[in-house]
């Protein structure tokens, strides 16, 4: 039995496995450094001699908790019972009787009850085998530990290990449940869930970095990506270097901070308590960077005396930024947000992203068109403090790399577009039109196709070949492989505001993600012409001339054939592709912030 | 008031409410308006934020004027004040969260001074964040034809037009109805559809308005799964003998005066000797049962949670006595200063954060906790430590069967001290309902068999079956025959369905008793007879067996053998129950008229039982119990 931080769970666990019609076991707890309440919940049950109990001084993981216990196992069969599941007083003895009659089976899993009220006699549709449901024969096999990988997929992790020495055969019986709560190791893990690498970090506060990957998701593997920066010295605070207090969390790109450190600033981090998976939370991965916890901020605020609050950035973590605003003992303060302000209104947040901003010594927007809007919504809100546009979430400069020497399209002559995330306003019947034009369109992320299944089955059905997909591709990769395409996709949406600025969305407003991407590739973008309205990815494009603005697919065909204005814009978005790194913008937001400093004094 | 000569075009009213992050943005997109011939009468509405300060920030603007209520009226009462001070030749609304275009208000102007017989002109709008049309509803689409045709037309039933794509005659301003007359989501549709009614409506054909979504909006508290008659009062700020006729389109209704008017008396308490209770998180489907600790001389106050259920009672409640805490900054020394001799904290998962707040303050005041509903959906919603929280920190606990206690006896050991335990129904109804106003049995009358249920169906197919065996069914309660569709289609075809509006506690006697039998949810337990096993139907004891019992109805439940289940096993210890393995065997039961009318007489007999009064001494015993043990430790 591992166990972390499951005190009001355990002696549930515990009584289903004593109340078991087998009573020739030894239980094993292997308390994963848990705070002080498990211990004081198993301490009345001690009594009985079956039970061990070994409290690790720190938190190791599951699989180091489950290794531990391997270790000091004695019995012939090792069965699991994770401390917040639940044994029906048959389930040793059927697991028992299933490993007899099945001499070549190294391995007996029983049925199980899941999600509150449903059954099955064999494996949870979806899921690897539970531990809950396992017995198997003792051997040598250790399961992969957290520090080399972290997966939800126990086959992976540690059941694929057992296969060379026999069957897995199942008892047919239904004997065991494995509760449903939101706290369940699996869900933490998986992005679909809630989980994810932020939410796992965060709840077991591991300061390495992590190679990680959940069953849906893409393989995360920080300790390659970051080494670059773990392996060097922090950087000395410079004379006049700022003491930066990040609050809220880092979104996709969150090494870009690291810029603001490289300058002889110092940072400190105070993170957004329920990051989704890509809300990035300290302890960050590439270091330099030293947190604050969120009990006590308050106190190592005023040890440290930061000169500056840079909170951001994304929805999730407007209540907390703003609690934090709130609580702030007089800290100058920046704000600085991104996506977005409809779905702050759709949740309830309006009044307190409206607040961060009414009430920050600095205001940063991520683009023009933001800052316009919300000056509609409380007019003089923009020009009451210093105010700054800036992008939110732009990469490191690191990731500015050498571009492809040759395209597809140079070698198969046929034209090559790329959409490097979500194909939205990418109907299946649009890929069919690309496909009619001979427009070949390349879906790359794993992760985002395992969601878009039905969509990558309907497209398929229609692109005649047309339709190619790709794993994802991690920063370092970012220049030369979608350099090799002619043009990338945008969100491709028709715009509604009619020029009207009270009247746009989210996609009009957006500055996507994947913009900074293909910069970096060098590659021109496509989008919706959209006229004249408000869009700030097409005034964006627009101003630098590296977009391709389309009506329909023959339209679009017909400007990426327009081989010397292809070539201008190619070159035009690799003139200005440093402009969408956050290094490029660093000293400007340094500037920024001392004019802060200065306003507030 | 100035003549409709010198006043200008347009009156634009404005209701508000506590919108102090929305409101500039609403008067921006009207002054960006094409046109400048309108005044702004803005009714605030006893905003409790600083609406009023910003507003005065805009009031150099000739064309605004702004007057405040003293105390929350609702949105009628607010729009009955507007109207009396506008001037203009037509009027016009604009919600302080919704939005106008630039060209909204000249359109539709240019309507109505083009066509003198349209009474209201409407244009288009966005609704639903990125949804737009002529009305905020695309399943009206005769409306939507008639709009788009252009022409003139008649809006003659109720639409579901929004106040901000509206305007219409002064001539013809409509009488809103005060929230003690009327509340519900439909009210501004229905009150413009009276108007349309008189004569003729125009579609600008444009979309010229945005009627905004947003989570705290007021169609949201009315009518959607986050809102509810509790967070309304809550959110208005209303309290005693404010009286509210809560008639949402979907959703539990209720006249808030016919049901309590009887409670609302006024009291001075503590009577000497007797206990100051401050009640904690939330009371269910029964509420005016706290009236009773008041009948015994009793004081309450109570700090409510946040954020109650559509379904749920959470107070402010505009009867009894009840001092309100209110769940902002600082109920922790307000508590302190009221000095309660006991804390009773109940009543489901929905409460428990608050309860567990309220326990780790530390306030020295004994807790007792009563929990009803229930262990499961705390796994759920990642609540499980939190319970296992509050049961420790918790002086006594009150479970709502043996059942319920030994299972959670089975999960937590020891913590569980059987001792400090207590037995009892968290939701009982109060006495007052369990009159003697017996109705005759159909049965008798027709000599067919009638039964009832006033809730949700759960189990009741296929219909075809129930009705070949013999058996009518009397439903009651829109919002529930609105759930089950099929079944209500289909019953109504077999003859054996009747669908009743629903019944208030004061006709449960004269209405329920008329029945053979009333049913329960029907399901298949498959706990095997171990409790660790048990789901949750298995363990409660749903809140329509006080009802049944106020009526004198025997139960219709599906035989579950050795199972353990909670119900069974109180039926069985009343003899109250009608075990069934199939339809025809229930039909079969259901003939047997002695052993009906000995159910029904055990039922009848042991229907104090499931009354709240019934049992208030005992609480109090338990309340006084835990005060001396405190004392004692204290001493």
């Amino acid at each position: 039995m591992p166990t972390y931080d499951q005190a009001a769970f355990i002696r549930r666990a515990v009584e289903s496995l004593c109340a078991q019609t087998v009573t020739d076991w030894e239980l094993i707890i292997i308390d994963d450094g848990s705070p002080a309440d498990t211990a004081r919940a198993i301490e009345p049950l001690l009594s009985d001699a079956r039970l061990s109990y070994v409290r690790l001084a720190e938190n190791r993981g599951h699989a180091a908790a489950i290794n531990e216990g391997l270790r000091r196992a004695r019995a012939p069969i090792i069965a699991y019972l994770p401390s917040d599941d639940v044994y029906h007083p048959e389930h040793l003895a059927t697991l028992l009787t299933t490993l007899a009659t099945h001499p070549e089976a190294v391995l007996a899993y029983a049925g199980v009850r899941y999600h509150y009220n449903r059954y099955t006699e064999g494996l949870i549709e979806g899921y690897c085998l539970q531990p809950v449901q396992v017995a198997h024969r003792r051997g040598v096999e250790r399961w992969t530990e957290r520090e080399e990988l972290v997966s939800d997929d126990h086959e992976r992790i540690f059941w694929a290990k057992l296969r060379p020495r026999g069957t897995f055969v199942g008892s047919g019986q239904i004997s065991c449940e494995w509760v449903r709560h939101p706290g369940q190791l699996h869900r933490l893990i998986r992005e679909q869930d809630g989980g994810g690498i932020n939410p796992f970090r965060a709840r077991f506060n591991i300061a390495h970095p992590l190679r990680f990957h959940s069953s849906h998701g893409n393989f995360i593997d920080e300790v390659t990506h970051y080494r670059r920066y773990r392996e060097r010295p922090d950087t000395p605070l410079a004379v006049d270097g700022l003491k930066i207090l990040l609050v809220g969390e880092l979104a996709y790109n969150a090494d870009r901070v690291l810029a603001l450190e490289e300058r002889g600033h110092q940072l400190y981090g105070l993170w957004t308590n329920r990051p989704a998976w890509f809300n990035t939370v300290g302890p960050l991965p590439f270091g330099h960077v030293t947190d604050l916890s969120r009990q006590d901020w308050r106190d190592a605020a005023r040890r440290i005396r930061p000169d500056i609050i840079y909170a951001q950035l994304n929805w999730q973590t407007v209540e907390f930024c703003h609690a934090v605003l709130q609580a702030n003992p007089g800290i100058p303060f920046v704000w600085h947000f991104k996506e977005g302000p409809f779905i702050c209104i759709e949740h309830g947040l309006w009044p307190h992203l409206l607040e961060l901003y009414e009430r920050a010594d600095g205001q940063i927007y991520s683009s023009p068109e933001l800052y316009n809007w919300f000056e509609t919504t409380a007019p003089g809100l923009t020009r009451r403090v210093p105010s700054l546009v800036l992008d939110g979430d732009l990469p490191k400069a690191e990731w500015l790399r050498p571009l492809a020497s040759e395209r597809l399209s140079q070698r198969d002559g046929a034209i090559h577009t790329v959409v490097p995330g979500r194909p939205i306003g990418l109907h299946p019947h649009t890929v069919g039109e690309l496909a009619a034009q001979r427009i070949h369109l390349h879906f790359y992320g794993d992760f985002t196709q395992g969601l878009w299944k039905s969509w990558i089955e309907k497209a398929h059905a229609v692109a005649d070949g047309h339709l190619h997909l790709h794993g994802n591709v991690d920063q370092d990769r970012w220049s030369a492989e979608f350099s090799q395409y002619d043009a990338g996709w945008l969100h491709f949406f028709a715009s509604r505001n009619g020029g009207d600025l009270r009247r746009v969305d989210w996609d009009d407003l957006n500055y996507p993600a994947r913009i900074a991407t293909m910069a970096l590739a060098g590659l021109p973008l496509i989008q919706q012409d959209n006229g004249e309205a408000v869009v700030a990815s097409q005034n964006l494009a627009r101003q630098h001339d590296i977009g391709l603005f389309v009506r329909d697919m023959a339209d679009l065909r017909q400007q990426l054939c327009d081989a010397p204005r292809m070539e201008r814009l190619r070159a035009n978005m690799v003139r200005v592709r440093e402009q969408f790194t956050f290094d490029y913008h660093a000293d400007r937001l340094i500037a920024f912030f001392r004019t802060v400093l200065e306003a507030k004094t | 008031m100035s003549s409709p000569l010198t006043g200008p075009l347009i009156s634009v009213l404005m209701p508000t409410y506590g919108h102090a992050a929305f409101i500039r943005r609403t008067i921006e997109s009207l002054i960006a308006q094409s046109t400048g011939d309108w005044e702004l009468i803005v009714v605030d509405d006893a905003s409790p934020d600083e609406t009023g300060a910003l507003l005065a920030r805009l009031l150099a603007d000739g064309r605004l004027r702004y007057v405040r209520h003293v105390r929350n009226t609702g949105l009628g009462a607010a729009l009955t004040t507007a109207t009396a001070l506008a001037r203009g030749r037509y009027i016009a609304y604009l919600p302080s969260d919704d939005l106008f275009y630039p060209q909204h208000l000249a359109e539709l102007a240019s309507v109505l001074e083009a066509q003198p017989q349209v009474l209201l002109a409407y244009s288009g709008l966005r609704y639903g964040y990125q949804q737009a049309g002529p009305l905020a509803d695309d399943t009206v689409s005769d409306a939507v034809r008639s709009a788009a045709s252009g022409e003139p037309h008649d809006l003659g039933r109720p639409y579901p037009l929004k106040l901000v794509q509206v305007m219409h005659r002064r001539e013809h301003a409509p009488r809103w109805p005060t929230r003690a007359e009327r509340e519900s989501d439909a009210l501004e549709s229905d009150v413009l559809a009276e108007i349309a009614a008189k004569g003729l409506s125009h579609y600008t054909g444009a979309i010229s308005c945005e009627w905004l979504d947003h989570a705290g909006q007021r169609s949201k508290l009315l009518a959607h799964r986050s809102g509810g008659l509790s967070r309304y009062r809550a959110y208005y700020g209303l309290g005693r003998d404010d009286w509210v006729n809560w008639q949402p389109t979907r959703g539990p209704r209720q006249d808030e005066r016919t049901r309590y008017a009887a409670f609302a008396i006024e009291r001075a308490l503590p009577e000497p000797g007797r206990l100051h209770i401050l009640l904690l998180g939330e009371l269910g489907f029964n509420p005016e049962r706290i009236v009773a600790f008041e009948e015994r001389g009793h004081r309450l106050s109570a700090l409510w949670v946040p954020r109650p259920e559509l379904w749920d009672t959470a107070g402010p409640v505009p009867y009894g006595n009840v001092t309100v805490i209110p769940y902002a900054h600082g109920w922790r020394e307000q508590i302190l200063a009221a000095r309660p001799d006991v804390i009773y904290a109940l009543l489901n998962w929905q409460a428990l954060n608050l309860i567990d707040e309220v326990l780790s303050a530390d306030l020295g005041i004994p807790l007792v906790f009563h929990f009803k509903e229930g262990p499961f959906i705390c796994y759920e919603h990642g609540l499980w430590p939190t319970l296992v929280r509050v049961l420790r920190g918790s002086a006594a606990q009150i479970f709502i069967s043996v059942e319920n206690r030994d299972w959670f006896r089975l999960a937590l050991g020891d913590l569980i001290d059987p001792a400090r335990t207590h037995i009892l129904d968290g939701d009982l109804p109060k006495a007052d309902w369990f009159n003697d106003g017996w109705a005759t049995k159909l049965s008798e009358a027709d000599g067919q068999i009638h039964t009832v249920v006033p809730g949700r169906p759960l189990g009741l197919a296929p219909f075809s079956a129930i009705a070949a065996a013999g058996i009518h069914v009397h439903l009651y309660g829109e919002q529930f025959q609105q759930m089950v569709p099929n079944l209500v289609r289909e019953g109504l075809a077999s003859g054996h369905l009747h669908l009743h509006p629903a019944v208030e506690p004061a006709q449960w006697v004269r209405e329920l008793s008329s029945y053979d039998a009333a049913w329960l949810h029907l399901y298949r337990s498959d706990n095997g007879g171990d409790l660790r096993r048990a789901r949750w139907d298995d363990l409660n004891l749903p809140a329509r067996l006080g009802t049944y019992a106020a009526a004198g109805l025997p139960w219709i439940m599906r035989d579950n053998g050795d199972a353990m289940v909670a119900q069974q096993q109180l039926a069985a210890q009343l003899d109250v129950g009608l075990r069934f393995s199939d339809w025809e065997d229930l039909a079969t039961q259901l003939r047997d008229r002695r052993r009906l009318a000995r159910l029904t007489a055990n039922m009848r007999a042991a229907r104090h039982t499931f009354t709240f009064d019934t049992h208030v001494d005992a609480l109090i015993a338990l309340f006084r119990r835990v005060i001396a043990e405190k004392q004692e430790v204290l001493s």
